[in-house]
């Protein structure tokens, strides 16, 4: 059946309540019926819908309304705007850069915040989350994130064992689905033809996709028949996976794809916009799903204590999450499931038996996934919402200056219509919907905006180690709303002021061109670009922290040489490559690597290492020198480690060939551990790491380790080669000379030559490693910089708007000085007088604030304090020259004018 | 105090006037469409009809919802005693004004 248009429907609620709109509506519909049966073409009836809905809410014959001859005000301001095109391009275009900002942060906010799982009802998942009876109590350790509620302190969590999940699922069966998973994070893949890659998967119940209910592109999901025993390997693949590795090919179904070497048989495809369960960012999108039956080929690390998790009573490793529906009884099921969990632990000997009763299991709304957003990323998220609000803020300031400016100029138009009958509502409603018009039109350019510069603000802020997320930008209603919403916050913000002033009755006018009155008018517009001044500090100063800090990164000492170095990471653990192949020998595999690399052309060394240094990642062991226990930062590292890296030796050898296993341990220290526990003379002292006996055998020169902000710390380097486990995923570091050019593909080929079955992972040259550890900083930097120059220029154009009207109102009294004799120089100050009134005012109220708001960017900040007195300084003088030059311009012309000529005019 | 009837409170007494009791929103915009050529919105006569039940002059009731209705309701409307006695006086005050005016041919581009 033929529907009418939900649009009018959505039009009368704006101006009628439920009763009335149930009415109306219903008349409006029955009409539709009418028309339709008739024979009316569908399309002229929702058009005749639409014309009496929108006659009904702003039509005339109702002379009490509100909207009354709001079409005449639609009309006439259309007709106004468009004799000033420039104003509106200019409003609407610094408008738009303000709404685009602040659409672009909310669809950031939308993905990453807002959004639901992409699956059918996602209303009706719960996570089942296990808390801790009090603060205080011990709870088995957990493979996996737990998190501590705010207010009480206690610790939940939504891991469980197999059989626990088993237990709990049994007890539920006739109330809700429960369906358990666990993410893999990096899974080698490899198809035929093409080189290895690294993906990352899921493990998930028999249940799983009737739970979830993910919608399917191609195939068919698990189900219990791909957990039986006899049951082939089997798994289903990402819609993003699908198009990248396979093409989008749908003879993928069926096909045999190596994950870990073994051969797996892809059976699905899931829906595009499902790209896993962490929305929140802690586990990038997930590529592969497979059956619990496949950890040992798709987790083949997980075996702690050397028995499967299958088995394990002690790894709490699986996410359990339910869908319930209409019917359950949430409390009950809690209950119950707390129940049946009690006894599972309790049977494991983690409960006492007398605590059982204590064990409480709550559901939580799962709509999410099982993972809060990322914190680091919330963070970041509430500051850059900051700034771009206060760049909306500035451009409404700005334009509402506009406005004051451009309403000085309609003072006749304005005074007319009062004098014809117009009252103060009606003057103020006709500027208002020009303000609204302007503001949508700033709102769709903003939509441009936002569609094309979210992307790289979304990269910006979600950078990390962990990977950028997937952040969704597609126009849907709640973007539209949300931009529709800035608009109309941005009309009261830059339209009422103004329409409120410049409607003020003064019948007057219409007589008397009054200057004394336009001088008053003016003060509105001074003031307004005084408080641009003011909302600008906080920005620039932001701005000139954030660049300092970025110049104290650069200037680190690092104790390494940074450049001409690159840097990737394999594991050999994943997979069956040659590492893994050849009985566990992995130290073999990157000794091999180690000579293939050095033969590429251009390289100079390579060395094979535990962390990059400066790259975020540190490691930390318990030693015992001289009796006494230790903790001590520490890095494996192999042969011309120290050569690779450019760090000086200041004593003795570094780490080479023959530190292997087997051969004497031997560790080269740093200067600060070789002052700190050797006094200075390390050279050939021995200490104890663990059980293992070593001797310095070197004492290398100071480096930064974690990350450009820690300080330079003791530091032990040790032989990869003569630890007792065998090495599992390494670094390899690469010097070479000239340009890097096709370096990475000759990497690569080295690699592939070696063992085609072992993916390159975190290709990046040392730079970009360190750069990655202060991502956050960097965004910030250009976030700041780029919104405090548009500050600074906006806050420019108005003061030279406000400071060119001023002139041009006393060109008459100017022109009188200076055929009595005035000065240039006179001339100058009697205008540049008032510019600096407003840049004083301004830096007064802002530099306050700025301070007021520095805790803000603390945790941001490197080597200098918030509250920096020379940047505030540098801040404030860097803005009144900005504003002298603005103000100056005009204050030149004034100097300059012909005593005749403004003596003439008027 | 009294107050005169407006015009299109006129209008609408005058059509409900015509019609049965309980009468539609509907059914009054068609009578006023097909008898004067006059177009009002939906919404232009529910608020009418509100203000004339504030005043007194007319009754409603809430009829049920049907399915070509969308499942929305309808207000029927009848006349009270005091509209019709605010009818008779709009329609005779008129008709005293009108009492001896003589047509007069209708000039052209007035």
């Amino acid at each position: 059946m033929s529907r009418p248009p939900a649009v009018a429907r959505m039009l009368l609620a704006l101006r009628f309540r439920r009763e009335a709109r149930e009415i109306i509506v219903g008349d409006l519909n029955e009409e539709f019926a009418e028309l339709v049966a008739s024979g009316v073409s569908e399309r002229s009836a929702r058009r005749h819908y639409v014309r009496q809905a929108l006659a009904s809410v702003f039509g005339f014959g109702q002379p009490d309304l509100w909207f009354h001859g709001m079409e005449l005000d639609v009309r006439y301001a259309v007709r106004t705007l468009a004799r000033s095109p420039a104003f509106v391009g200019v409003a609407a275009l610094s408008l738009g850069l303000g709404i685009g900002a602040n659409s672009a942060v909310f669809s950031v906010v939308r993905s990453l915040v807002l959004d639901s799982l992409p699956v059918n009802a996602p209303e009706d998942l719960r996570v089942i989350y296990w808390w801790q009876p009090r603060k205080d109590a011990r709870i088995p350790e957990l493979n996996s994130t737990g998190y501590a509620d705010p207010g009480s302190g206690r610790g939940f969590r939504s891991n469980y064992t197999l059989s626990e999940y088993r237990a709990l699922r049994r007890t539920s069966t006739d109330q809700a689905d429960l369906f358990a998973f666990n993410f893999v994070r990096q899974v080698n893949v490899s198809t035929s033809g093409a080189p290895a890659t690294a993906v990352s998967g899921i493990l998930v119940s028999d249940n799983f996709f009737r739970g979830l209910r993910v919608p399917m592109t191609a195939g068919r999901p698990l189900d219990a028949s791909d957990e039986r025993p006899d049951a082939p390997l089997v798994t289903v693949i990402s819609h993003a996976l699908w198009h990248r590795v396979f093409g989008g090919n749908p003879q993928v179904i069926g096909q045999l794809i190596r994950v870990n070497g073994q051969p797996v048989q892809v059976i699905g495809v899931t829906a595009a916009g499902f790209r896993g369960m962490s929305l929140g960012g802690f586990f990038p999108p997930t590529d592969l799903t497979f059956p619990l039956s496949a950890l040992e080929v798709a987790a083949p690390g997980w075996t702690p204590g050397g028995r499967s998790l299958l088995i394990d009573n002690e790894w709490h490793w699986l996410r359990v999450m339910a869908r319930v529906t209409s019917r359950t009884d949430e409390d009950r099921l809690a209950a119950q499931l707390a129940g049946a969990l009690g006894q599972q632990l309790a049977a494991a000997g983690i409960l006492r038996p007398t605590d059982v009763p204590t064990t409480e299991l709550r559901l939580i709304d799962g709509r999410r996934g099982p993972e809060p957003i990322r914190r680091d990323i919330e963070q970041s998220l509430r500051m850059v919402s900051g700034v771009v609000v206060v760049g909306l803020l500035l451009a409404c300031v700005n334009l509402a200056g506009l406005t004051v400016a451009r309403g000085i100029a309609r003072q006749r138009e304005l005074a007319l219509r009062r004098a014809l009958g117009a009252g103060r509502f009606r003057l103020v409603r006709q500027l208002l919907i020009e303000s609204l018009i302007i503001a949508l039109a700033g709102g769709a350019i903003g939509l441009a905006i936002a569609q094309w510069g979210g992307p790289p603000l979304a990269r910006l802020l979600t950078t990390s180690q962990f990977g950028p997320l997937v952040v969704d930008f597609s126009i849907d209603k709640r973007l539209v709303s949300a931009t529709g919403a800035f608009c109309g916050v941005a009309t009261l913000l830059f339209g009422l002021l103004p329409a409120l002033r410049l409607s003020r009755d003064d019948s007057h006018q219409l007589k008397h061109r009054d200057v004394g009155n336009v001088g008053r008018r003016l003060t509105a517009g001074r003031w307004l670009v005084a408080l641009q001044m003011a909302i600008s500090v906080p920005l620039v100063v932001g701005a000139g922290l954030l660049l300092q800090t970025t110049r104290n990164f650069g200037a680190v000492n690092l104790g390494f040489n940074p450049a001409q170095l690159v840097l990737f990471r394999v594991n050999p653990t994943i997979g069956k490559s040659v590492g893994a192949v050849q009985a566990s020998m992995p130290a073999r595999l990157y000794q091999d690597l180690v000579t293939r690399i050095e033969a590429v052309p251009g390289v100079q060394s390579v060395a094979v290492l535990e962390n990059i240094l400066a790259g975020g990642m540190k490691s930390q062991t318990s030693v015992t020198i001289d009796g006494t226990r230790q903790s001590l930062l520490m890095n494996a590292v192999g042969p011309r480690f120290f050569e690779t890296m450019a760090i000086p030796i200041l004593a003795g050898r570094e780490i080479d060939a023959r530190d292997t296993h087997g051969a004497p341990g031997a560790v080269v220290v740093n200067e600060a551990a070789a002052r700190q526990y050797f006094g200075g003379s390390a050279l050939g002292r021995r200490f104890f790491i663990g059980q293992r006996e070593v001797e310095i055998v070197g004492v290398a020169a100071n480096t930064r380790y974690q990350n450009l902000r820690t300080e330079i710390m003791p530091v032990f380097f040790d032989s990869y080669l003569q630890r007792s486990a065998q090495p599992g995923s390494m670094r390899v570091a690469v010097r070479y000379a000239g340009p890097a050019g096709t370096l990475e593909s000759a990497i690569r080929r080295a690699v592939a030559s070696l063992d085609s079955a072992l993916p390159i992972l975190d290709f990046q040259s040392q730079t970009e490693a360190i750069d990655a550890t202060i991502a956050k900083e960097r965004a910030f930097t250009r976030v700041l910089a780029l919104f405090g120059c548009l500050a600074l220029l906006l806050a420019a154009i108005g003061l030279y708007g406000v400071t060119a009207q001023t002139v041009s109102r006393r060109t008459n009294e100017i022109g009188m000085r200076v055929a009595l004799g005035a000065r240039h120089r006179q001339i100058v100050w009697l205008i540049l007088r008032h510019v600096i009134v407003l840049a004083a005012a301004g830096l007064a109220v802002g530099l306050p604030t700025a301070v007021a708001l520095s805790p803000l960017v603390q945790s941001l900040l490197y080597g200098v304090e918030s509250t920096d007195i020379t940047t505030l300084g540098v801040s404030g003088v860097v803005m009144l020259t900005v504003a002298l030059v603005a103000g100056w311009l005009p204050a030149r012309r004034a100097a300059r004018l012909d005593p005749v000529v403004a003596l003439r005019r008027e | 105090m009294r107050r005169h009837l407006g015009e299109l409170e006129h209008v609408l007494l005058l059509a409900l006037a015509g019609l049965a009791p309980g009468a539609s929103g509907t059914e009054i915009r068609r009578v006023i469409q097909t008898r004067t050529g006059r177009v009002l919105s939906p919404g232009a006569i529910y608020t009418g009809f509100a203000r004339l039940e504030r005043r007194g002059y007319v009754r409603s009731d809430l009829g049920d919802p049907t399915p070509e209705r969308g499942g929305k309701r309808k207000r029927l409307y009848r006349l009270s005693p005091a509209g019709s006695a605010a009818l008779r006086e709009a329609q005779s005050s008129l008709a005293r004004l009108t009492s001896g005016l003589r047509a007069r041919p209708a000039r052209r581009g007035a």
